[in-house]
């Protein structure tokens, strides 16, 4: 019986090898390696990070630095409420780009979606937009903040929108990728500003360049990808 | 869903409205925070003028604990002391020495930082002495808590500085 097993296996496998080297299945698994692995190990790292402000003690380098806002408790609290969204929003994004998750086991992408939306649209950009009256760097970078605030805001408003309303799904999928994009700058952020910091930029320069690229570059991206997938990319804006 | 975008869109504008008014209230009474203040700055704003014809004794290290930075309170500034000659405080302020490299904080921050810690928390903050002592030690210059800093002295090794 085992010797008739293998020989079907052995049988069976050209093919099977032949559909594990297609090009799409290549172009699969080279996007769960080297992007979904390093974006859901960042992001449970930033995640991770985050965990020792919980005890709410101010002997934090990042908070002693902004002693003078600590001690305003809209300030406080802007930061504490921004990065528990943060934590929330960023794991449960993880699941929602999963076309396994969507196609078998739809409820989880429905629930952590609208975590997601709750977390993003109630708490994350309305503390986040607060905080960016007074983020680090120059005006430049307050408005780069805003901007960022604003759209992450818009964009999860726009795609929470669109399939709850509108059941228009495409448009759905569009402004989330959007919308993830701008959550993902936490991360892609810090991942310039180490490479930076070990190419010896300066503190502030490190700061508004990685600043800059991380917003701006992970828009692009965004938007890139949406214009790959979708037949009329400027309708996918007003759509 | 009604409601819950209203809400939103409610928390988003106040949010904006308030982070204004409290940005131009901070403004308006000189109270906006600035990041933009270099290490030097900083170090220069907060080390006690001091004056003395204290000269350092031999080439060597003196070692600051860092001004509440941007990136790590714990960690110090190091500044070598380039020329032995060079008076410790030459208008009041140790601002003419060089500042090292970021390796240099790193690799010599952690010992002193024990020590500096225990000096803080046992010292008399009234007691300052800014003349440094000629048998080979330097000024520590602890600039974390004004308005009363505390100046401490801890011994280093002669010989050429390390750069």
């Amino acid at each position: 019986m085992w010797i008739s097993v293998l020989l079907r296996i052995i049988e069976e496998t050209p093919v099977m090898l032949k559909d594990v080297i297609s090009a799409r299945n290549i172009i699969r698994i080279a996007t769960i390696l080297f992007f979904w692995t390093p974006i859901i190990f960042l992001s449970g790292l930033l995640v991770y990070n985050t965990i020792p402000y919980f005890t709410f003690s101010r002997h934090f380098s990042f908070l002693e630095a902004r002693e003078a806002l600590y001690n305003k408790w809209v300030w406080r609290w802007s930061f504490y409420l921004h990065i528990a969204a943060g934590s929330f929003c960023i794991l449960s994004a993880v699941l929602q780009f999963s076309s396994w998750i969507l196609r078998k086991r739809k409820k989880i992408h429905v629930v952590a979606g609208k975590i997601y939306v709750f977390v993003v649209l109630l708490i994350g950009a309305p503390s986040g937009f607060y905080m960016t009256f007074f983020a680090e760097g120059g005006t430049a970078e307050r408005l780069l903040f805003m901007f960022m605030a604003l759209f992450w805001f818009y964009s999860t408003l726009r795609g929470f929108n669109a399939a709850a309303r509108d059941k228009d799904f495409v448009s759905h999928k569009y402004w989330m990728i959007r919308s993830y994009a701008m959550a993902l700058t936490a991360v892609t952020f810090r991942v310039y500003h180490i490479i930076f910091y070990v190419y010896g930029f300066e503190h502030f320069t490190n700061y508004s360049v990685s600043l800059w690229i991380s917003i701006l570059g992970n828009a692009l991206v965004a938007e890139m990808l949406i214009r790959n997938r979708s037949k009329n990319y400027l309708r996918t804006l007003t759509n | 869903m009604k409601i819950f975008i209203s809400i939103s869109i409610f928390a988003m504008i106040s949010a904006g409205v308030y982070g204004l008014i409290d940005m131009s209230r901070d403004v308006f009474e000189g109270t906006m925070i600035n990041y933009h203040q270099t290490e030097a700055e900083l170090l220069k704003k907060e080390t006690p003028v001091v004056k003395t014809d204290a000269v350092i004794p031999a080439p060597g290290k003196i070692y600051f604990r860092s001004v509440s930075l941007h990136s790590a309170k714990e960690k110090m500034l190091v500044i070598p002391i380039i020329d032995p000659d060079r008076p410790l405080f030459p208008d009041g302020v140790v601002m003419n020495s060089e500042f090292t490299g970021r390796e240099n904080l790193r690799e010599d921050s952690t010992a002193i930082k024990e020590k500096i810690r225990y000096e803080s928390e046992h010292s008399d903050p009234v007691n300052v002495n800014p003349v440094a002592p000629a048998d080979g030690t330097v000024t520590v210059v602890d600039t974390v808590a004004p308005p009363a800093p505390v100046v401490h002295y801890y011994e280093f090794s002669r010989g050429s500085p390390r750069n």
